[in-house]
């Protein structure tokens, strides 16, 4: 599974794409907590939203190996019914 | 557009950068976005305004990379039968644009650089 850093995100974690190999399906949300926000120092990512193959989801989506997951930073106009909480 | 004889309006919107915001001065601005995810959003975006209004088209333009004040960022131009659709069409777009297309803006100030 590729994962795409945009803006903020991007500088936190100093990286831009990634590459995870998912051993069995698991949840943007379960992804997250136990991929991601370790990696933060911290920050939290309350707000962003995610997109799958250039699709916003929420975090109950289940992932898979082929996917594109994009974590978005909140856009300029406000609170998305997708975003992370 | 102007020349189709069914247009009797075309409204307007153009974003700059401000020189100042939130009482900071505003030396650059750098946009970036998640494409093609942004141009797929901007054209679902274009469509759903067409129809929600009964306009007759919709053209946006966003620029991307490093702007200063008071370079254009956006551009979009509606037009319609009648004025009211070409106002109410224009105002729609760019207030969903901003909640629906995946484009970040950094500000760079004399105090250093925001994500906004």
């Amino acid at each position: 599974m590729k994962i795409l850093y945009f803006a903020i995100i991007r500088e936190w974690l100093k990286c831009g794409e990634e590459e995870f190999h998912l051993g069995s399906a698991t949840t943007i949300s379960d992804f997250v907590k136990k991929r991601i926000e370790p990696r933060l120092n911290g920050r939290k990512i309350d707000g962003f939203l995610f997109a799958v193959n250039e699709n916003l989801v929420d975090g109950n989506h289940l992932l898979n190996n082929e996917d594109v997951l994009a974590i978005l930073p909140p856009l300029s106009g406000g609170a998305s019914q997708f975003a992370f909480r | 557009m102007g020349k189709r004889s069914d247009a009797g309006g075309i409204a307007t919107f153009m974003g700059l950068v401000r020189a100042f915001s939130g009482g900071r001065k505003i030396e650059a601005m750098e946009l970036t976005h998640y494409s093609p995810m942004a141009e797929k959003q901007l054209e679902k975006l274009r469509e759903k305004t067409i129809k929600k209004f009964g306009i007759i088209n919709l053209t946006i333009v966003h620029r991307v990379g490093l702007l200063r004040p008071p370079d254009k960022i956006v551009g979009i131009v509606a037009v319609a039968e009648h004025r009211s659709e070409a106002f109410a069409a224009c105002r729609f777009a760019i207030d969903e644009l901003k909640k629906s297309v995946p484009i970040w803006k950094k500000e760079f100030t004399p105090a250093g650089e925001t994500w906004v």
